[in-house]
């Protein structure tokens, strides 16, 4: 059968070796790639870093919230008794 | 893992893994750096090798979806060229496989190899990588189906898929 017969010629392929410079290269690369590789130890401390200067800021700024006062009445009777305007509108009647 | 683990199983599979990698891709200078990323990818996974999965299994499956990121890697380069200069939707994937450069193939049948190679490259992936797993490496369907991590019967089917196109397009 013609099919076979072309599938045959898979079969006549030859194994070939793997020249012998392909392993220095190998290990050229391996040792090439580790040399690159960040050790996990500075991941973790870079992460660790971050986390704690995220959670910093969040308490920083829940804190500056909390602390905020929003009471200013006894300002505003002050300034009402000085005659002084409390609007910050530049132009108002 | 030891310098001296990795190099018992470079010395006993660089081989196995070099024949794969050049029966997939046809071409020594392409087969030699696909050779190497998965001795690369075998050195950095083999602290998580899981024993239960037969060593050359593995190493089978590496060098398998190497040579298609290899190719992906090729077809999208060739893909964004060709865009830049003429917009076309046309899927084409000649040019993808570097020119028949074979030393396994004999002389006197290198033609008709290179013409019978053209053919099963058309292929869709699992068929040739099937394909070629049970001719030239001469692996069973079980095995193939460990590599490709499909059923056998799965293995079985490609196979005869694989057969019936390569039929038809001979005939053509």
């Amino acid at each position: 059968m013609e099919e076979n017969k072309e599938i045959d010629l898979l079969l006549k392929i030859e194994r070939v070796e793997a020249p012998l410079y392909l392993r220095a290269r190998v290990e050229a690369r391996i040792a090439n790639e580790e040399q690159q590789r960040i050790p996990m130890r500075t991941v973790w401390s870079i992460a660790a870093s971050v986390t704690v200067l995220l959670v910093l800021n969040v308490w920083a700024v829940s804190n500056s919230n909390r602390s905020n006062r929003t009471d200013y009445s006894a300002e505003t009777s002050l300034a009402t008794e000085m005659n002084i305007s409390v609007s910050n509108q530049l132009y108002h009647d | 893992m030891s310098t001296f683990q990795f190099s018992k199983i470079y010395d006993e599979h660089a081989n196995l893994v070099f024949n794969v990698c050049l029966n997939y891709l046809q071409n020594n200078q392409d087969a030699e750096e696909v050779t190497q990323d998965v001795f690369v990818a075998v050195h950095e996974g083999l602290d998580g090798f899981n024993n239960n999965s037969q060593l050359k299994t593995w190493l089978y499956r590496i060098a398998v979806n190497k040579c298609l990121d290899f190719l992906k890697s090729k077809r999208r380069k060739k893909r964004f060229g060709f865009h830049l200069f003429i917009r076309t939707d046309v899927e084409e994937d000649a040019g993808v496989f570097s020119t028949f450069n074979h030393p396994g193939a004999i002389l006197e049948n290198k033609e008709a190899t290179e013409q019978l190679f053209r053919i099963i490259n058309d292929l869709p992936n699992r068929q040739k990588t099937a394909l070629l797993l049970r001719i030239t490496e001469d692996l069973s369907v079980v095995e193939i189906a460990d590599v490709m991590e499909l059923t056998a019967k799965a293995v079985e089917s490609l196979l005869s898929r694989a057969r019936g196109n390569l039929k038809n397009k001979l005939n053509n």
